[in-house]
């Protein structure tokens, strides 16, 4: 390697001038890097493969409003003073379209492993670098990492450059992203007249750098560099109020304005597309025309999608567009401190510019929750303590599936099956009750499904056949093999009931996750003081393990009590819903431990005809069903307030989902 | 009067309301009938009169409603519930209700019933609140069937 490295001694910054920016692209390549940087394309600044510095747009600047997007001619030879572009660096870091999985005829689903190219990012501004930062920090270091994004920006060198110019909409001042450039470049350049300051932050940048030949930069230049950003911090000012902000949206889930905003929203995504840090992702499944071979890939998506809240049976938790541009809003402002300690908006104003209708983020917070508003009442609870989940997530790896063989298929109902699966993987067998799986088959979707009994060679799914994926699983039969990704998920806290008195309430299939709680505790039946379990169906023929049921019911020390909505002349048992089983019941739950599962209508009435029996709701559990596309918090589509549902749940206490648990469309 | 009434019933009435003051109890329990029905016994018919509003003490009672060639269970009443709201509205019976197995329940007959909560707030407060919470209770288990019969179907 060379190193004519003179790194200057005056500023320990180095000069390079504007004529020899070529060897810095030299520099780069010689690296072996591909050098990806900002272009003029269609009218627009994109980012794309630089050739040669005749590729960077040289004397453009962008012209934006809300809602508008022009590139004028400067007439300057400055390479960077165009402001931001359309483009993100996600589409490199987290592309659109990533390979996951191939599934081949045997139904064997193997992880494709990342190949990824070596790059250098060009031109990086300090908003786009926080925006870098934000999506490392939720798709590396989470309790399961993106192998694909790690390598991505593992394989990436940046090359920052500062602001010389604002637009008017940047506000990376109120988001303290910008415009000064902060940690995570290699390189950090700042464009004057006739060249640029260079700083070497990291070894690789230095080893760039000294590739360069530069001579050390003056203070005049140095000094120049820093007025300039200073200029545009000054030229944008503090246009958003964020000072108390997160906890001020809190406040306001039925604010009017989410619903004038859903009137000129077109939900057409743009804004999430254009957004450096919005990360939610689907996956797509493909096969062949008989169904034998197929592969997954990970495609973006967006929180503005109908389908984004939609789950199995096509309920669906965001209908309204006003829900959605809540859940995006608050999001960006607000759950995202609690998710990941971080504003997950970097004031870029892309979200702004590229807006059809050109809603304006600054202009709909400051009339949302306007400074000086009273913050939340109740602010969101706390993250989930940590410590019940006896498999830490820590441990599981998001790509790897494991075969397992059916050995037995029950119907339960007419649209219900229960799968006995085979297997000898020591992950599977630790699983806990409450925890789930990734189910997948050739050319299905891969859903989520609860675990219904745990047993010393394998486990039990019970799949209610409501959608094109479970309906496939639902036909399994003995000999055929699935391939499952798990356990998954926090379960549910059974050894935090010891010594208590434990209320099992269940709704419809909702009995499923609830199965294995009630084997556990009879087999440690001595700990626990009285155990009541309250199962409801809708229908005497929609009961579910029916034989085991009326088993439980012998035992003298249980409480076992069944109730349908509709019963038919041959019923001759309980009718109405779940809650009129203890709804009079002669107990009082201070020291009742409570286990429920149901539609979540059902469980919000249920937890509160027993928070009026005494059950605290710190006691009282309950497990959420959302769209659950990874299962390890990467894909964003299961949200909720603070959490997300398969990586901090599904298993939560109904203290810790404060109003979350109620509010609609969240 | 009070000296007459039976102390039994003035439990019972402290059971079903316990919020009522000793004296206004004794003033319900005066009015009250300890009723034994069998099973397969009506206590109400739908569209007839209502006679009573009753406190449900043993067994469990239908509440029925004729859908069609029969009479539909809508929902089975357990001991602490009540029936027979509309004794203290139009006396219009909207549904029947029938004893399931040999229950115990406590009536109160309307004419009775109302004067007493005409002539005692706190008889008026303790059976209205009583009442309110009966009929939420039934709202809410209306909403989830509701929500059942309407929504899509729930988890997988």
């Amino acid at each position: 390697m060379t190193t004519n490295a003179i790194l200057p001694t005056e500023t320990e910054q180095a000069f390079l001038p504007r004529e020899r920016l070529p060897s810095l692209l030299e520099a780069l390549r010689r690296d072996g890097r591909t050098i990806i940087g900002p272009m003029v394309r269609e009218g627009a600044v994109v980012y794309d493969e630089i050739r040669d510095t005749s590729d960077l747009p040289i004397g453009w600047r962008s012209d934006t409003a809300p809602g508008r997007y022009r590139l004028e001619e400067t007439g300057s030879a400055r390479a960077f003073d165009y402001g931001l572009g359309v483009s993100t660096w996600k589409r490199f870091a987290h592309p659109p379209r990533v390979p996951l999985t191939t599934t081949d005829p045997d139904g064997m689903v193997a992880a494709v492993e990342p190949d990824v190219p070596r790059v250098a990012y060009l031109g990086v501004r300090g908003c786009e670098l926080a925006a870098l930062g934000i999506q490392e920090r939720i798709l590396r270091a989470g309790p399961a990492g993106d192998a694909d994004h790690v390598a991505r920006r593992d394989a990436a060198l940046v090359v920052a450059v500062e602001c010389a110019v604002a637009m008017s909409t940047c506000f990376c001042t109120s988001t303290e992203t910008g415009p000064e450039v902060a940690d995570g470049a290699d390189i950090v350049l700042a464009e004057l007249d006739d060249g640029f300051t260079v700083r070497a932050i990291t070894p690789a940048g230095e080893r760039i750098v000294g590739q360069l030949g530069c001579n050390g930069a003056t203070r005049a230049q140095v000094g120049a560099a820093a007025h300039q950003v200073a200029a545009v911090r000054s030229w944008i000012g503090y246009p958003l109020p964020t000072d108390g902000l997160a906890e001020r949206l809190r406040a306001v889930p039925d604010h009017p304005r989410w619903d004038e905003i859903a009137e000129r929203c077109l939900a057409c995504t743009n804004c999430t597309l254009v957004c450096p840090t919005c990360f939610c992702t689907s996956v797509a499944v493909s096969s062949d025309l008989d169904g034998t071979t197929g592969a997954t890939e990970r495609v973006w998506d967006s929180c503005f999608t109908l389908g984004f809240g939609r789950v199995a049976g096509d309920a669906n938790f965001r209908p309204r567009v006003a829900d959605r541009y809540r859940q995006w809003l608050t999001h960006k402002f607000s759950s995202w401190w609690d998710q990941f300690g971080s504003t997950g908006c970097v004031g870029c104003g892309r979200c702004i510019t590229w807006c059809p209708v050109g809603i304006d983020v600054r202009e709909e917070l400051i009339a949302i929750a306007p400074p000086g508003a009273a913050p939340a009442p109740i602010p969101w609870p706390p993250a989930p303590p940590l410590g019940h989940a006896p498999t830490p997530l820590a441990t599981v790896d998001p790509a790897r599936y494991v075969a397992v063989g059916v050995s037995g298929a029950r119907r339960e109902t007419a649209d219900t099956m229960t799968l006995a699966l085979e297997t000898d993987d020591p992950a599977l067998l630790a699983s806990r009750p409450g925890q789930f799986v990734m189910v997948a088959r050739p050319a299905q979707a891969v859903p989520p499904i609860s675990i219904s009994r745990i047993r010393p060679a394998g486990l039990d799914l019970t799949i209610r056949d409501v959608g094109p994926a479970t309906a496939a699983l639902a036909q399994s039969q003995p000999g055929d093999r699935l391939s499952l990704r798990g356990p998954l998920g926090r379960p549910w806290p059974i050894d935090g009931a010891f010594g208590g008195d434990i209320a099992i309430v269940a709704g419809g299939i909702g009995l499923a996750p609830l199965r294995p709680v009630i084997d556990e505790v009879l087999r440690e039946r001595h700990r626990f003081g009285a155990v009541r379990i309250y199962v409801g169906a809708r229908t005497p023929r929609d009961r579910l393990f029916v034989a085991e049921l009326t088993g439980l019911r012998g035992r003298i020390d249980l409480e076992v009590e069944e109730i349908v909505d509709r019963g038919g002349p041959e019923w001759l048992g309980r009718v109405g819903v779940v809650t009129q089983l203890f709804e009079h019941a002669a107990w009082t739950g201070e020291h009742t431990t409570a286990f429920v599962c149901g539609p979540d209508r059902m469980m919000q009435a249920a937890a509160r005809t027993l928070a009026s029996r005494g059950v605290a709701p710190e006691r009282t559990w309950v497990t959420l069903e959302r769209n659950m596309a990874c299962g390890v918090g990467l894909c964003g589509h299961c949200q909720l307030g603070p959490y997300f549902v398969c990586r901090d749940g599904p298993v939560f206490s109904v203290a810790e989902l404060g109003d979350t648990f109620t509010v609609e469309g969240r | 009067m009070n000296h007459r009434v039976d102390p039994e019933i003035v439990d019972l009435v402290g059971r079903m309301l316990p919020h009522l003051p000793a004296t206004s109890r004794r003033t319900l329990a005066a009015i009250g009938h300890d009723e034994r029905p069998s099973a397969g016994v009506y206590l109400m018919r739908q569209g007839r009169p209502t006679l009573d509003t009753g406190f449900i003490i043993e067994g469990r009672v239908a509440v029925r409603d004729h859908i069609g060639p029969d009479d539909v269970t809508l929902m089975t009443l357990e001991p602490g519930d009540v029936f027979g709201w509309s004794a203290v509205l139009d006396g219009i019976s909207t549904a029947s209700i029938v004893a399931l197995d040999d229950a115990r329940v406590l009536l109160f007959e309307r004419a009775g019933l109302l004067s007493a909560i005409e002539g005692d707030k706190g008889i008026a407060a303790a059976v209205y609140h009583r009442l309110l919470e009966a009929v939420a209770s039934r709202l809410d288990a209306t909403r989830l069937l509701m929500r059942d019969v309407y929504g899509p179907g729930n988890r997988a």
